[in-house]
C-alpha cells in the first residue's frame, strides 16, 4: 500500500505557519527590548530624581503598551496550528515540545502579565523602587518567555534529551536539562533576544530622530538616543558574537544548512567565507558547473567559523548528497536506505506486538534503534532533497549579516554624534536612523528564513521530514484559514501602525499639534 | 486539643500577615487597580486598546479556539490509541507525492 502525500497541503501548511510566525515576530522584538530601555531610563530617574527621565520612561512605556496590547495573543494562532495543521508532528514531539511551551505559559507569561499592571498603573501608587523592580521583572519575564519558545525551536534543529517510544510513536523526554541547556538552544536564545534588543533600540532611535528632524521634544529625543544607541551598540556587538556561536553549531549539527548559507557545493579544506557573491542561476548538484557568477571570499574564514580550525574540511552540498569516503561522510542514498530499514523495522515491530510475538518485536526494535538516527531519511524520495533552497538561504544570510555589521557602525556613529551633541547638524544620519528601523526588521526576518527554511526538509532535524508532519486534513481548510489569518493579522498590524504613528505625532504630552520645543 | 491547635495556627497567621502590613499591601493593590480604571475611563487610547484586546480575544478564544477548530479544523481521533495507530501508519507506510497538476 502506498500513501499519498498532498503537496498542496504541505506547502499551504508551511506557508500559513510562516505567515503567522512572521506577523507574530513584528510585535515581539519591541516587547523584548523596549522594557529594558524603559527600565534603564527609570533607573536613572530613581537615582537622580530628575523628572524628565521619568517623563521619558512614561512615553516609551506608552508606546510599549500599544505594541503589547495589539501583539499579545497573536502567538495563540501558532499554538492552534500545531494541533490542526501539524497533528503528526505534535503527537510525535508533544512530550518534548509541550514542556517548554507549558513552562512559557505558566512561568514567564504570568510573571510578565502580573508585573505589567504595576508597570503601567503603578506610577506614583507604589514606591519608586518597587515600581522599578516591576519594570525589570516585566523585561525579565519577556526574555524568559522567549527562552522557552526558543528552547522548543532549538530542539527541532538539534534534537537531544529524548528517546523514541515505538509503542506510542512519541519522542519522550529523558533529560530535561539536556533540552534546556543544549548549546544550540543557548545560542539561539541569546542571538534572537539580542536581535530584539537591536530592533527596539532602532525603534527608539528612529522616533527620537524624527523628533529631532521636526525640532520637537528635543531633550527627550537626545536622552533617548543616548540610552537606545548605547544599548543597541552593545546588543549588536553581542549579536555578532552569538551569531558566530550559531554558525559554529550549525556547522556541527546542520551541515546542509551551512552549505546552503555559503552556496558551497564542493567541500574544501580551509574554506573561505563568501563576503559578496552572485550564485549561478540553475546550478545543480553534480553538474560540474561553477556555483558563482562572481564572488569575493575571505580566505579560510568559513573553516574557522565552523570548526575553529583554519584548515578544517567544510562539507559542501555535493559531499553531503553524494558522500565523501575520504572525509567519512555518508551519502544521502545510504542514509535513505538506513532510514527505510528503520521504518520497516518499526512496521515489523508494530505487527509483532499485535501478534504478541515478543521475540520478533525485540529483534525489530533492536534494528530500529540501530538505524533510528536515519529514520527521517526513510521518507525521502530524492537524495538532493536533503539540501535546502540554496539561493534563498544564501541571499537571506547575506542580508542578515551585512545589515548586522552595518548596524554596529551606525549605532557607533549615532552614539558618538549624540554624545558630542552634533546629531541635529547631521540630518542625513537622522533620516538614515529612521530607515534603519524597517531594515532591522528585514535583517531579523532574513535570519528567521535562514533558520527555518534552512532546516528543510525537516521539522525535526534528520528524524521527521516536513511532509510527514502534517495532519490528515483537506488542503482547502488550510487555504481558507491562511487567508483568514492573513486578513486578521494585517488588520492588527495596520491598527498598530496607525495608533503608534498617531501617538508618536502627539508626543509625550499628548499634544494634538506641535509639542514643546525644549 | 485540635481547637487549640487551630486557634494557635490562626493566631500565628494573623501575626504573620500583620507583620507583612497586609492592609497597606491591599491598599496598594487597590490603588493600582483604581489607577488602571481611571486611566481607562479618562484615556481614549486606553479605551481603543482595551477594545482591540477584547475583540481579538473574542476571535482567538471564542471563535477560533472555541468553535472553528474543535468543530471543523481539528483532526479527529477517537482516543490516544487511535491517534498512535494513525501516526505509526503515516510513519511506516511508503509515500508518493501528489500534486494538483
Amino acid at each position: 500500500m502506498i500513501e499519498n502525500i498532498d503537496l498542496a497541503l504541505v506547502n499551504w501548511s508551511r506557508g500559513q505557519f510562516a505567515l503567522v510566525a512572521l506577523y507574530h515576530w513584528l510585535f515581539i522584538p519591541l516587547t523584548l527590548g523596549m522594557t529594558y530601555i524603559i527600565a534603564f531610563t527609570q533607573t536613572i530617574y530613581v537615582r537622580t530624581g530628575d523628572k524628565e527621565w521619568e517623563r521619558i520612561a512614561k512615553f516609551w512605556a506608552k508606546l510599549f503598551g500599544i505594541n503589547f496590547a495589539i501583539g499579545v495573543g497573536t502567538g495563540i494562532i501558532l499554538g492552534l496550528e500545531f494541533g490542526t495543521n501539524w497533528a503528526n508532528y505534535s503527537w510525535i514531539s508533544g512530550d518534548i515540545f509541550g514542556a517548554p511551551l507549558a513552562a512559557e505559559g505558566i512561568m514567564a507569561f504570568f510573571l510578565e502579565s502580573t508585573f505589567i499592571a504595576v508597570m503601567f498603573f503603578g506610577w506614583g501608587k507604589v514606591s519608586k523602587k518597587f515600581h522599578l523592580v516591576s519594570i525589570y521583572l516585566v523585561a525579565f519575564g519577556a526574555s524568559l518567555s522567549a527562552l522557552w519558545i526558543l528552547v522548543a525551536n532549538a530542539w527541532m534543529n538539534y534534537p537531544v534529551g529524548m528517546v523514541f517510544n515505538p509503542d506510542t510513536a512519541r519522542h519522550e523526554m529523558v533529560d530535561f536539562w539536556a533540552v534546556l541547556f543544549s548549546p544550540y538552544a543557548i545560542n539561539k536564545f541569546l542571538h534572537t533576544i539580542t536581535s530584539g534588543f537591536v530592533i527596539s533600540s532602532f525603534f527608539i532611535v528612529a522616533v527620537s530622530g524624527w523628533y529631532l528632524l521636526k525640532g520637537r521634544n528635543i531633550l527627550l529625543a537626545k536622552r533617548s538616543i543616548v540610552i537606545a544607541a548605547s544599548f543597541g551598540l552593545l546588543s549588536s556587538v553581542f549579536l555578532a558574537t552569538t551569531g558566530d556561536g550559531s554558525a559554529y553549531w550549525v556547522a556541527q549539527k546542520q551541515p546542509a544548512k551551512l552549505a546552503a548559507m555559503e552556496g558551497l557545493y564542493e567541500g574544501q579544506e580551509g574554506a573561505g567565507l563568501v563576503a559578496i557573491g552572485m550564485l549561478r542561476p540553475g546550478k545543480q548538484i553534480g553538474d560540474g558547473e561553477k556555483a558563482f557568477v562572481f564572488k569575493i571570499e575571505i580566505p579560510k574564514l568559513l573553516s574557522v567559523l565552523g570548526y575553529r580550525n583554519a584548515n578544517a574540511f567544510v562539507p559542501g552540498a555535493e559531499d553531503l548528497v553524494l558522500g565523501n569516503a575520504g572525509q567519512d561522510i555518508m551519502s544521502a542514498d545510504e542514509k535513505i536506505s538506513r532510514g527505510k530499514v528503520a521504518l520497516n523495522a518499526l512496521a515489523e515491530y508494530k505487527e509483532a506486538v499485535a501478534l504478541d510475538d515478543m521475540q520478533s518485536a525485540s529483534a525489530a526494535q533492536a534494528r530500529f534503534e540501530e538505524n533510528y538516527y536515519y529514520m527521517g531519511y526513510g521518507h525521502l524520495f530524492d537524495p538532493n532533497g536533503i539540501i535546502p533552497n540554496v539561493p534563498f538561504i544564501f541571499y537571506s544570510f547575506r542580508i542578515m549579516v551585512m545589515l548586522g555589521f552595518a548596524f554596529i557602525a551606525l549605532f557607533l556613529l549615532i552614539l558618538y554624534l549624540a554624545v558630542t551633541d552634533k546629531l541635529q547638524e547631521n540630518r542625513w544620519l537622522l533620516r538614515t536612523s529612521i530607515l534603519a528601523f524597517p531594515l532591522a526588521f528585514l535583517a531579523s526576518m532574513a535570519g528567521w528564513i535562514v533558520a527555518e527554511v534552512g532546516r528543510q526538509p525537516w521539522t525535526i532535524q534528520g528524524l521527521l521530514p516536513t511532509m510527514v508532519s502534517t495532519s490528515n486534513i483537506n488542503a482547502n481548510a488550510v487555504i481558507l484559514t491562511f487567508w483568514m489569518f492573513a486578513a486578521l493579522l494585517t488588520v492588527l498590524v495596520l491598527a498598530e501602525f496607525k495608533i503608534m504613528t498617531t501617538t508618536i505625532k502627539r508626543g509625550p504630552d499628548n499634544a494634538k499639534k506641535g509639542g514643546e520645543n525644549v | 486539643m485540635s481547637a487549640r491547635v487551630t486557634f494557635a495556627f490562626i493566631a500565628y497567621l494573623w501575626s504573620f500577615f500583620k507583620h507583612l502590613k497586609v492592609r497597606q499591601f491591599l491598599k496598594t493593590i487597590a490603588g493600582i487597580f483604581s489607577s488602571g480604571f481611571e486611566l481607562i475611563r479618562s484615556s481614549r487610547l486606553a479605551k481603543i486598546l482595551l477594545l482591540i484586546v477584547f475583540i481579538k480575544f473574542m476571535i482567538f478564544y471564542g471563535f477560533l479556539k472555541g468553535f472553528l477548530y474543535p468543530k471543523y479544523l481539528k483532526p479527529h481521533y477517537e482516543n490516544d490509541a487511535h491517534r498512535t495507530e494513525q501516526v505509526l501508519h503515516d510513519l511506516t507506510t511508503p509515500h508518493k507525492i501528489v500534486t494538483d497538476d
